[in-house]
């Protein structure tokens, strides 16, 4: 079964959203914004599992209702990744297939999983390189990653 | 046939002489008994690993391992 | 185990000795106590002794053509003993071919004959060609017993009292440590000092690490208190002007609420940001786009492969074609191409997903998410502003007053190390794997690091004390092994030198010790009645010592003993075995059978056996029942037995 993963050094640099009042819940808030930046940007990258944390196999807390758009959203990316067009019956269900598995926790097939992970640990990347300093406070950050995620998005 | 009264007493002497308790005679015994009498297979495998369990937790080690505890 | 072995019989035939059959039973199949064979020298005393051992060990020590007849042209012989083996009945026939120049065994017990000789496992170590001297005997076999290169004494008794099984528990010990272990003393030994190294170390650098967070954790609390003492302070400064009090108050509450604001606004903004289709207008077009376009391509298909897959199966289409064998395979190929039923529940999920979240509008999410986080700047703005005010009124009271100033310096001072101190703790949780232990400061990481490693040592600590335990133990028991065949040895030597002194009470022989064989102490040289004597009295004592009941089975048990030590044998003899079977010639009987038989009870068994050519048939008197063979007579009863004057044949 695929674990969400991520990356340790983005949770260190998420660290302070993590503590005092916690505004971020859970690790995989920070796994979320990691992987918006990285669909954003079309980033992905593959890292060691001894540079990663295993988090779930499934969609937790606030994010039970938000998964399948997720999934939604990935596959899009994928297939403009593989330029597969929508038209393009076959090639789009081969595309899907590989991507998915309805029995998993959180829809994704081994390949699904890893790719998706890939796309967080590359969001991590975009965001150390925009951001001027690690976020401090919940205001700043979420002002600041909006801000970016704008610049980004196409 | 039932262990020699001599064997028996060569075996507690060679415990007594090691310094080791005298349950472990009485479990050596025990265990040559079973072997001369017939009622147990010397090459017995799961018999033998048994009665060696039992040799072994009666011993008293010579040696001590310090820096664990 | 007791073994009992009883010989109930043996016939011969077609071999140098004179076909003959002996019997040693009553006729209700147990054996006599004492059965005499009679046969005078080159009768085959000795061919049948030999066939006898050879039958009871599996051994033929000689040529097989030393056992064919001189005087008839056979080409085969046989010889076939009959056993009671502890109440099993057990034949060994050895079948002689001596055109082959070759002898075949073969075992019968229980259901079946076997090929070979194959006595039941539990008797194998007493019948062994080595064992068996020791109770089919003779007067060279007595000598043997004082030669150390025809016998090994200390073997056989070590087979009889078993003193072996202390060997085999010592393998059993040894065994044991090999089979918990795989490893040599030499590298336990390096590697448990590398374990125990690593154990202190990482003591070590837990404790330096818990020291330190503890020192920390107090800074921390000082400073805390200390930060809220100086803030008191500052208050109580600061509030000693009321008007400028009641500023700083209402500046105060105004930076307090426009902080709650933004908080509670920023936390409602992250949750929208939760949503995909809120963090951009991009996404949620995206995520619409996939869900039309899925639609117009018709994915997922209305029919899932599963449907195709048992269409596959049918002999029918459901449009009425026949679906023949290869129809069959297009349709199972073809589809693979169509998804799962589980694929397609999942997909229609995921479209509804999307409509419900996304709907006809691809904006109204993100437009709510920006109207709140321009909000969220407003607010942000203003709790700056709030902030900024409430330290220039703070400033300035600073400046109207030093005391005021001080505190508040000190506070900010103060604040500073504090969030220093944080900072320092965090690094106790750090969850971080990958750094080496001195460079780790994750004091979780630590304790299951320094967990592993005790567990560690510990496994190969106790592989060394078990070896230390196997070491003692073997020792034991090899020391048990000397000291059991010293003592059992010792004892057997007095027993025999007590029962050597009443057979022969005048003469000045001892067994000194067992060393291979008997070393006789006393005087020099023993005669071959003496050494008779003193094999007598050592077999006996080993065998009355042991609780298995052998047969003794002897060649001219009394012949070079002297008259007067003759009855002592007579009387001995009973108390050697249960069943004694002796060859004898005429001239032996004097002083020794007679007592034999009184000692015996009167169970004995009397056969005198000869050639036919050997006496006149006139000698065998006409009333005597006997039994004929080609070449041989076996006449049985103790009246002819005495009469029987005929030593020798030739």
């Amino acid at each position: 079964m695929g674990d969400f993963r991520i990356s340790l050094k983005a949770r260190e640099w998420f660290s302070d959203l993590r503590t005092g009042s916690k505004p971020f819940r859970t690790d995989f808030d920070i796994f979320y914004f990691c992987f918006m930046a990285g669909i954003s940007a079309g980033e992905k990258k593959s890292l060691q599992q001894s540079e990663t944390a295993q988090l779930v196999d499934y969609f937790p807390d606030r994010y039970v209702s938000r998964g399948k758009l997720l999934i939604g959203l990935f596959l899009a990316r994928e297939l403009r990744e593989l330029g597969v067009e929508m038209r393009q019956r076959e090639a789009v269900n081969a595309a899907i297939s590989s991507l998915i598995d309805p029995h998993a926790g959180n829809y994704l097939s081994d390949l699904g999983i890893k790719e998706f992970n890939s796309y967080a640990h590359g969001g991590y990347g975009v965001l150390i390189d925009r951001f001027d300093d690690r976020p401090r406070n919940l205001d700043m950050f979420l002002r600041t990653f909006k801000m970016h995620i704008d610049e980004l998005a196409t | 046939m039932a262990i020699d009264p001599k064997m028996t007493e060569a075996i507690e002497d060679a415990v007594s002489e090691s310094g080791q308790p005298t349950s472990l005679a009485t479990s050596i015994v025990a265990w040559v008994s079973a072997i001369t009498s017939g009622k147990e297979d010397p090459h017995d495998p799961t018999m033998a690993a048994r009665r060696a369990d039992v040799l072994y937790s009666e011993a008293l080690p010579t040696i001590e391992i310090e820096g664990l505890t | 185990m007791t073994a009992v072995i009883k010989i109930l019989g043996w016939e011969s035939e077609g071999l140098r000795c004179p076909d003959h059959e002996v019997n040693c039973c009553h006729e209700n199949g147990t054996p006599y106590a004492v059965s005499l064979i009679q046969m005078p020298n080159g009768t085959g005393k000795t061919t049948t002794l030999t066939l006898l051992r050879a039958a009871l060990s599996g051994v033929l020590p000689e040529d097989v053509h030393a056992f064919k007849k001189r005087d008839f042209d056979s080409n085969y012989g046989s010889f076939s003993l009959r056993l009671l083996l502890n109440e099993l009945r057990v034949t060994i026939v050895m079948r002689f071919d001596f055109q082959r120049g070759s002898v075949q065994f073969k075992t019968t017990r229980g259901s079946g004959q076997v090929e070979g000789f194959d006595p039941p496992a539990e008797f194998k170590r007493f019948l062994s060609a080595e064992f068996v001297n020791f109770f089919v005997f003779d007067g060279e076999l007595a000598q043997h017993l004082l030669d150390r290169r025809q016998v090994h004494a200390e073997s056989v008794i070590e087979t009889l009292f078993q003193i072996n099984s202390l060997r085999m528990v010592a393998d059993d010990i040894r065994d044991y440590w090999d089979s918990k272990t795989d490893r040599n003393g030499a590298t336990e030994d390096k590697a448990l000092t590398r374990r125990k190294n690593k154990v202190a170390a990482l003591r070590e650098r837990l404790g330096q690490l818990e020291r330190a967070k503890k020192h920390a954790l107090q800074l921390r609390e000082d400073l805390g208190a200390e930060i809220a003492k100086k803030q008191q302070e500052y208050q109580s400064e600061i509030g000693k002007e009321e008007s400028r009090d009641r500023e700083l108050t209402e500046a105060q509450a105004r930076l307090d609420d426009a902080a709650a604001r933004v908080d509670e606004l920023a936390a409602d903004v992250l949750d929208c940001m939760r949503d995909p289709q809120a963090l951009s207008s991009v996404f949620a077009r995206e995520l619409r786009d996939l869900k039309v376009g899925l639609d117009r391509v018709k994915l997922p298909e209305e029919a899932a492969r599963e449907f195709f897959e048992e269409l596959a199966g049918e002999d029918f289409c459901i449009c009425g074609r026949p679906i023949n064998e290869h129809v069959s395979v297009v349709i199972r190929e073809r589809a693979q191409q169509y998804l799962g039923s589980d694929d397609v529940s999942l997909l229609n999920s995921l479209k509804s997903a999307i409509q419900e979240a996304i709907g006809d509008s691809v904006d109204s999410a993100s437009n709510k998410l920006s109207r709140d986080n321009s909000e969220l700047g407003r607010l942000v703005a203003e709790r700056q502003s709030a902030r900024t005010r409430l330290k220039n009124l703070r400033d300035q009271a600073s400046d109207a007053d030093p005391k005021v100033k001080d505190a508040a310096e000190s506070i900010v001072d103060l604040e500073r190390r504090l969030q220093s101190i944080t900072e320092i703790l965090q690094q106790y949780d750090d969850k971080d794997e990958s750094k080496r232990d001195e460079d780790t400061t994750g004091i979780l990481i630590i304790k299951h690091r320094l967990e592993d490693a005790e567990r560690k040592a510990g496994e190969i600590a106790d592989t060394l004390i078990l070896k230390n335990k196997r070491d003692i133990l073997t020792k034991i028991l090899d020391k048990a092994y000397n000291n059991a065949r010293r003592l059992i040895i010792e004892e057997i030597c007095a027993d025999a030198n007590r029962l050597i002194s009443a057979i022969m009470p005048h003469n000045d022989i001892l067994i000194d010790r067992v060393d291979r064989c008997l070393v006789l102490g006393g005087q020099e040289g023993a005669s071959a009645g003496e050494t008779l004597s003193v094999a007598y009295a050592f077999l006996a004592t080993l065998f009355n010592r042991s609780d298995h009941q052998l047969p003794f089975v002897v060649d001219s048990p009394a012949g070079p003993i002297d008259l007067g030590a003759r009855p002592k044998i007579g009387e001995l003899v009973p108390r050697l075995t249960d069943q004694f079977i002796a060859f004898t010639i005429s001239s032996e009987r004097e002083g020794f059978v007679p007592r034999l038989k009184s000692a015996a009870k009167g169970d004995a068994m009397f056969t005198t056996i000869f050639r036919r050519e050997a006496v006149s048939a006139s000698y065998v008197p006409s009333d005597v029942s006997r039994s004929e063979t080609r070449d041989g007579v076996a006449i049985i009863g103790e009246t002819f037995f005495n009469q029987f004057q005929l030593d020798s044949e030739e």
